[in-house]
């Protein structure tokens, strides 16, 4: 039995998160100011934050975070002390074994026959967010092994398995990087200034733009309705608005997290890696990929695809190991076949793509840029789409389904979707087009002394506009859609 | 000795910009909550004055009026159906789904009737402890919902509901979607139970098995939702209601209506949209809700309910929204139906019912959606006369099988 | 007095300055492919985005033929292919000459 995410929980959309919030900070200034170790209480102080926030989804899921934590910590003292591919694989082991136990056994045992080991399994809950620690957790005992200088004390690893702006869904982020700002967090007023902005930015991006994609303006219209509610009967017209309804409801999803998280790290001083970076600009897929959930695909990349790529010297390897590794990354989301077959689609575009770099290498091929570019940007965005609807498809079926659709020139003629829903997907996916251009134009106008102080004087109104346009939007329900991988 | 004060210009300049930057920060702190607040009073002020027609028939801002014609008893059968918790009991209970067709009387004054309770005062006049009607419709609604709101039906009374009536338009089968409000239905145990044994019992019908396997939410862990609260949520409950104190928030809902209303107005200008423009059936959809409504059929037939299903009126002048090709394969499709579950569904044509003097027409004194069409022809909503007129046909045509399946009830669940 | 001059670390560095000079080649014409761009040794390629994370597996496997050594790629970290200087080091470091 899988928890539902977030009915029940201090959810990152509600009025007690955005108090949780000051309160934490205010007692971090409490404690640093009046503790003779504030390092120590301010470190005590935040994993009691966060074992709270993450103890209001389930008990039973922080009894498997601390679990995880202090076995995870003894590998990292029992690595340290020798570190041998022999130790690392034990570490490496458990947590697999983990995530095998909490989150794919289950699926699978609900396609064996009835039994009892099958109830057992279908009985076995899924942490929230243990996709996200656990790959914290190899990321720490790689580096261990990598013989980084990292001497984090039990209460420091256990706050950076647990800190709650990541616990739930990342950034994953890296020992590295976190310990030190765990030791000296030194929050400016940059930091809260930029902070507050950001999960302004990213409650916007989540509560209004995602949820009208997903939820359709009016109930019963959107993405979800497209890909749930609709058995059949979808043209190549509706089934290209899905693929943009669903990346940039996507998008505007995890990116919207993603900013609300970083945004509530920094106002404590915390610098958390950024996840996204205006990724349906890429004009590759090997771009893409360093702009969407770049937490994760680089860690993808230094942790499965690096020491796969390099065990055998062979190009016909190298290929392989990019397939495989994305296909992993697939699997990550679920053990379903629709992501497996996404992540291995994903593989081939960029084995596809290196073979074109190789084809323009060997033929000494030069494009004018604004072809290159352009092109490269069209063929990217196109490409990316179709993969979404394997990914979002409920089943392989669906997706062969809305693929035909596609190939068949004459189902252009009309679409099936509510209007409204058609019209809002293409003034969302342009307006984002139109803004990132504006802010390539900004960004080259920001010297101009004039400019910043229009930017200031006029920035209330956005903030004003933003903040209504969410509460009024909050009457919907919203749910994070990154929360059930 | 003389203090000599010494300064570094360079540490002057950090600090004026530094205050500087306070400044700006405190400037747009302030001015966003000034703006955020004057706005939202704004706001709240407008959505007060515009409130938006809830999906939901709204049955508690309505009365009956006197009117030359109707008893005491006629006035109190009439209320009765606006306030079922109060009316006395009966022997069977007629649950009157559809659209906005069934309460919607645009250009009547307040306290009109609507044709569920003509349907009841008629039926009280022949046998007044016979059937209790309680209105189901909602603007708009599509088969889906439909089926949705009929499995729920046990939930919000004491026993199944012994008849369902309906009228079937084109516009319900055009559409699928459910609405959250009518969605969260699936949620209550008996409807979820009920829905994935619909599912599982009749695989033959796919396309609406998908539909409603997309309505399968996760159940309630008891009947009651307040009992399933956790702390965090209770303290989030607590949190809303302390915002709702401020007009703005406790608005929202209203606003978003009035936001689909004024986006509603918009699209209609730059698409030039009007009332009489053809709207196209598209195969799918329309096949899915014929699978829905059979599955609906089966449901009733299952459970010893009677269906009185009618083809709703259609307004019959040109230019009109509703293809004459697409109702006339509807008209096919239902008869089929109601052919193969005759026992169980009574069909009844009442798309010429209505004269032409008894359409509405769309004026700017109407609130919501309606004000959108000010000055074109309505195609869905009639006068309160010809509410009349089509629960007297009703009474006419499936009364006395109404009245007999009242001393028969339904099987129970 | 003359000191000796130590003609094995000459030849140590110059043989280290060649690799690092072929290494530079190669990222320019086979990696970057771009004209007007400039890559010394300190550099930064991955970080400031001038190749993508995926070529570098194509620069390991010129790195263990340029240096003759057999490096554990699960023993490397992110920086420590940034840039060329760094490569280099890292071979020094983890790598094992090859039979």
């Amino acid at each position: 039995m899988v928890e539902s995410a977030g009915r029940c929980a201090l959810n990152l959309l509600s009025l007690s998160y955005l108090l949780f919030i000051p309160l934490v900070w205010v007692l971090t200034r409490l404690v640093n100011s009046v503790t003779a170790r504030p390092m120590k209480a301010r470190q005590l102080l935040w994993l009691a934050a966060s074992y709270l926030f993450y103890a209001t989804w389930s008990l039973k899921f922080l009894c498997v975070l601390v679990v995880s934590s202090l076995v995870n910590y003894a590998l990292g003292i029992y690595l340290k002390r020798k570190p041998t591919a022999g130790r690392l694989w034990v570490g490496i082991g458990f947590n697999l074994l983990m995530l095998a136990v909490f989150k794919y056994l289950p699926v699978w045992s609900s396609h064996l026959g009835q039994g009892h080991h099958s109830w057992l399994l279908e009985n076995v809950i899924l942490p929230v967010g243990v996709s996200f620690w656990t790959f914290e957790a190899l990321s720490y005992l790689f580096d261990i092994y990598r013989e980084e200088d990292l001497d984090p004390s039990l209460t420091e690893f256990c706050l950076y398995m647990a800190f709650w702006p990541t616990v739930l869904s990342g950034p994953v982020c890296r020992m590295p990087e976190l310990l030190p700002q765990f030791r000296n967090p030194q929050p400016t007023g940059d930091d809260i200034a930029d902070g507050v902005r950001r999960i302004v930015l990213g409650l916007f991006m989540k509560t209004v733009l995602s949820q009208i994609l997903g939820s359709g303006l009016r109930p019963g219209e959107g993405v979800d309705f497209g890909f749930n509610q609709m058995a059949r009967g979808w043209t190549g017209l509706d089934v290209w608005i899905l693929a943009i309804g669903f990346a940039f409801q996507m998008y505007f999803d995890f990116a919207g997290y993603s900013n609300i998280v970083i945004g509530t790290a920094r106002v404590f001083g915390i610098t958390l890696r950024e996840n996204f970076r205006d990724p349906f600009l890429s004009t590759s897929p090997a771009e893409f990929w360093t702009r969407w959930h770049m937490s994760l695909s680089s860690w993808i990349r230094d942790y499965v695809f690096m020491p796969l790529a390099t065990w055998r010297p062979q190009v016909w390897w190298r290929h392989a190991s990019l397939v495989i590794a994305m296909m992993l990354f697939g699997f990550w989301h679920g053990a379903d076949w629709t992501y497996i077959v996404w992540g291995a689609l994903q593989g081939l575009l960029l084995v596809s793509h290196r073979q074109f770099q190789q084809f323009e290498r060997r033929s000494n091929l030069q494009l004018p840029p604004i072809v290159s570019s352009l092109g490269g940007w069209a063929i990217t965005f196109c490409a990316m789409l179709l993969s979404w609807v394997v990914f979002r498809a409920n089943d392989l079926h669906q997706a062969r389904l809305m693929f035909h659709a596609l190939v068949h020139f004459s189902s252009y003629r009309h679409f099936v979707l509510p209007r409204n829903f058609v019209l809002m997907t293409v003034v969302i996916a342009v307006s984002y087009f139109v803004i990132a251009g504006l802010r390539r134009l900004a960004e080259n106008m920001k010297q101009s002394p004039v400019v910043l102080r229009i930017g200031w004087a006029l920035s209330p109104v956005m903030y004003s506009v933003a903040v209504l346009a969410i509460v009024i939007m909050s009457i919907h329900k919203a749910v994070f859609v990154y929360l059930q991988f | 000795m003389t203090e000599v004060k010494t300064s570094t210009p360079g540490a002057g300049a950090a600090a004026s910009a530094r205050r500087m930057t306070a400044l700006r920060r405190g400037y747009v702190v302030a001015m966003s909550l000034l703006l955020t607040v004057l706005a939202g009073n704004w706001l709240a002020t407008v959505a007060g004055q515009n409130i938006y027609e809830k999906d939901e028939a709204r049955t508690d801002r309505q009365f009956v009026a006197p009117a030359p014609g109707l008893s005491p008893a006629d006035l109190a059968e009439g209320q009765a159906v606006l306030t079922p918790g109060e009316a006395p009991s009966t022997r069977a209970q007629l649950f009157y789904l559809g659209d906005s067709q069934v309460f919607s009387r645009p250009d009547a004054p307040p306290g009109a009737l609507n044709s569920a309770q003509w349907l009841q005062i008629l039926l009280a006049r022949q046998d007044d402890r016979a059937v209790r009607v309680r209105i189901g419709a909602s603007p708009g609604m599509d088969i889906s919902e439909m089926l949705l709101k009929a499995l729920s039906a046990a939930e919000q009374n004491p026993r199944q509901d012994d008849v369902i009536v309906t009228d079937l338009a084109l516009a319900e089968m055009r559409e699928l979607g459910v609405r959250a409000e009518i969605t969260s239905l699936a949620a209550q145990p008996t409807v979820n139970s009920d829905l994935k044994s619909l599912i599982s019992s009749n695989p033959d019908l796919r396309d609406a098995d998908k539909t409603l396997e997309a309505l399968l939410t996760p159940q309630q862990e008891s009947g009651n939702p307040a009992a399933d609260k956790s702390l965090a949520e209770k303290i989030e409950d607590t949190l809303q209601r302390k915002a709702d104190s401020w007009s703005f928030f406790a608005q929202r809902e209203n606003l978003v209506g009035l936001g689909l209303l004024r986006y509603a107005q918009w699209e209609h200008r730059l698409l030039h949209i009007t009332a009489d423009k053809r709207i196209p059936t598209h195969a799918e959809p329309y096949r899915t809700n014929v699978q829905l409504l059979e599955l609906l059929m089966r449901y009733a037939q299952a459970r010893d309910m009677h269906l009185v299903l009618f083809f709703g009126p259609v307004r019959s002048i040109e230019p009109n929204p509703d293809d004459p090709d697409d109702l006339e394969r509807m008209h096919r499709d239902v008869l089929r139906l109601c052919e193969r579950y005759s026992a169980t569904a009574t069909c009844l044509d009442y798309s010429h019912l209505i004269p032409e003097g008894m359409w509405a027409e769309y004026s700017s004194n109407q609130r919501g959606a309606f004000a959108l069409m000010a000055g074109q022809h309505d195609f869905y909503h009639y006068t309160e006369a010809a509410h009349q007129a089509l629960a007297e046909k009703i009474v006419s045509d499936a009364g006395s099988k109404i009245l007999q399946w009242s001393n028969q009830p339904a099987g129970a669940h | 007095m003359t000191e000796a001059i130590n003609t094995d670390s000459i030849n140590v560095d110059a043989a280290k300055n060649e690799a690092i000079r072929q290494m530079t080649d190669y990222i320019l014409k086979e990696i970057v492919r771009r004209p007007g761009v400039e890559v010394t040794p300190d550099t930064p390629l991955v970080s400031s985005g001038l190749i993508d994370s995926f070529a570098l597996v194509e620069i390991f496997v010129k790195l263990e033929k340029l240096t003759n050594r057999r490096i554990p790629a699960a023993k490397i970290q992110p920086k420590d292919m940034d840039t060329i200087s760094s490569m280099f080091a890292t071979a020094e470091r983890l790598g094992k000459p090859r039979q």
